[in-house]
């Protein structure tokens, strides 16, 4: 270590101050950095910035307890994720999830929307898909012994506390599976622009139908969704 | 009702705050919390929670265990002891009022037999703990809700809790449980199991009596099937049966007409759709035994068949062809029948049928409305066809 100095450090009075990054701070800043800008067709202008800026504030904020805990509602059944709206801002929505020991989700797409997820406790174990060529529904007459085909798996990924992943559909479809038996798990979501309706595939036959995302708490009061 | 709950966080106690963010009352799904605060109580009642939850704690501190002003722990109805480094908790017997005990993430070996004194218990969560079993006197508990056990080293299953009726969850995931006693069916209040992630072979036929089950978990097992008594779990939502040696399930199961979600993937399922194979034809005694059944009371048969020939006739199984009468003995046929359930899922279900020409268009075997003078005829036919084989 020869040649190198020791130094004293001044730090400013407000660097004193600042304590971890909360959660109440991550989402202020994203009222204040993250707007949605659209133009006259209505396409997000602006998303290269608000995908950057997204990363940026959810890579930053490390999970603990005393901050999300208080949107954290899950099913007092333990049959469904449940999602819970934690604030809205110009063309985007934050959620947090909360999954059930064993649960996995539908194969889904995100309607054209990019969609970050963060890990605040637990884990989730993504299983990506190739994308069917033509979309079949279920229960239409095309949607029978013949056209059903198995879904392709083009990739897994776990994620652990604090990982930050991102989704959209020309990377394909996923599912989310809490795989462990003895423990929940809870997600943050960043979704823009905001969507409501995606499309859910069966692995087994490709058939698709469409799925309709509500809230079962806002703000962390219920919602009517809450308990059925 | 929020401004009833009075809160202790002892967090902010300890030098170092962790946290700038505020502690919320509510903590999670697993609290009862929630349900408590809904219910109106007169203005002396209150509730208060002694929150010890992440201080690096290897026992109890004493201050919270003898009797001194706020810390007095008979002032606590819930006790929140979950992420520390416990290795014994015989301390929580001073903490004689809680009904919501959560011991989870620590390093028990065993939870103290001294933890019957907590009569009014209603909610124990000991999730990833180092436990093989429960001590005995924990079938004193008798207000057990809602137990969680999950991620322990249970190698049986624990049998304080068939002592526990008003049990509605009870989570055993992730251990090393071989085997399901009887005794399951006796905790009839149930509306969540969880068995997933352990060594199950086969579920035990009584698990039909929890007719309140609406979430049924018994994933990541090796059973290879299951009773058909589950058609019988007319309240069941979930049934969750991924990761196991499955290969066709009971037919009863398209009848519960609340299940939604059936998890199914990780199982050797039946691929295609499987003709009737018979292996052998019926014997003799079969036969006639399956064109007398019927009639076993009208024929007067118990006066002039010996009794080992009645049990036999008493033993047979009904065709599961709805339109066919007919009945079979040892000799049936499985047939496995590909169904399509909530109208996404192609379930293949084993039935037994009577005969292999047996179908709903043609059964095998079909009575007449009215058994009249018909009948005569009918029998005669019948026993002739039989005695010439």
């Amino acid at each position: 270590m020869g040649g190198w100095m020791s130094k004293e450090v001044v730090n400013a009075p407000e660097q004193q101050q600042m304590g971890p990054y909360t959660f109440d701070q991550l989402v202020k800043d994203l009222h204040n950095e993250l707007r949605g800008d659209r133009d006259e067709h209505g396409n997000v202008k602006n998303e290269e910035k608000m995908l950057k800026i997204g990363r940026r504030l959810l890579e930053r904020y490390m999970s603990q307890e005393g901050g999300w805990r208080k949107y954290a509602f899950g099913d007092p059944k333990k049959i469904k994720y449940y999602r819970n709206m934690v604030a809205q801002g110009k063309g985007w929505y934050l959620l947090v999830l909360v999954w059930p020991e064993g649960l996995q989700s539908a194969i889904h797409g995100h309607s054209n929307a990019n969609c970050f997820v963060k890990m605040l406790d637990g884990e989730l174990l993504e299983r990506r898909y190739d994308t069917p060529e033509s979309l079949v529904f279920e229960g239409k007459p095309e949607a029978n012994g013949d056209s059903a085909k198995v879904m392709r798996l083009i990739g897994e990924n776990r994620y652990t506390k604090n990982n930050v992943s991102y989704m959209s559909d020309d990377q394909g479809l996923h599912s989310m599976n809490n795989d462990s038996n003895s423990n929940e798990a809870i997600s943050l979501h960043l979704y823009f622009p905001a969507f409501t309706q995606c499309l859910c595939f069966d692995e087994e036959t490709s058939f698709v139908h469409e799925g309709t995302m509500v809230w079962h708490t806002v703000g962390g009061v219920k919602t009517e969704h809450f308990g059925n | 009702m929020w401004s009833r709950v009075q809160y202790v966080n002892i967090f902010s106690m300890f030098a170092g705050q962790k946290s700038n963010d505020k502690r919320p009352e509510v903590y999670d799904s697993d609290h009862s919390l929630g349900e408590e605060h809904d219910e109106p109580g007169t203005s002396n009642s209150y509730f208060s929670e002694l929150n010890l939850q992440e201080l690096d704690l290897d026992v109890i501190p004493e201050r919270y265990v003898q009797e001194q002003g706020l810390y007095t722990p008979l002032n606590f109805t819930a006790l929140n002891l979950s992420k520390n480094r416990l290795l014994c908790a015989r301390e929580i017997r001073a903490f004689k009022n809680v009904t919501f005990l959560d011991l989870s993430n620590n390093q028990l070996v065993e939870l103290p037999k001294e933890i019957s004194a907590l009569r009014s218990i209603r909610t124990l969560i000991a999730r990833n703990n180092l436990l093989e079993e429960l001590p005995g006197t924990m079938a004193a508990l008798v207000e057990m809700e809602s137990l969680n056990l999950a991620g322990n080293r249970l190698t049986a299953f624990p049998t304080p809790c068939l002592n526990m009726p008003r049990l509605r969850q009870l989570q055993l995931g992730a251990n090393e449980i071989p085997e399901i006693p009887h005794g399951i069916g006796s905790l009839v209040s149930l509306e969540l199991l969880y068995l997933g992630g352990n060594r199950l072979v086969e579920i035990p036929a009584t698990i039909g009596l929890l007719g309140l089950l609406s979430n049924l978990n018994l994933s990541d097992n090796l059973l290879e099937s299951l009773p058909s008594t589950v058609a019988e779990l007319q309240e069941l939502e979930i049934l969750s049966l991924h990761n196991n040696r499955i290969r066709t399930l009971p037919t009863g199961i398209v009848k519960l007409r609340n299940l939604a979600q059936l998890t199914l993937r990780g199982n050797p399922l039946v691929a295609q759709f499987v003709s009737n194979f018979q292996l052998e034809p019926p014997k003799l005694k079969e036969l006639a035994g399956r064109a007398l059944q019927r009639k076993l009371e009208r024929w007067r048969l118990r006066e002039i068949l010996p009794r080992e020939l009645i049990e036999y006739l008493k033993s047979a199984n009904q065709c599961v062809n709805p339109k066919c009468k007919g009945v079979y003995f040892e000799a049936c046929v499985e047939h496995v029948k590909f169904v399509d359930f909530c109208g996404k899922y192609r379930v293949p279900l084993l039935e037994f049928l009577c005969s292999p020409r047996c179908s709903s268009s043609a059964p095998a075997c079909v009575t007449s409305s009215s058994d009249t003078e018909d009948e005569g005829e009918e029998r005669e036919k019948m026993m002739r066809k039989v005695l010439l084989g």
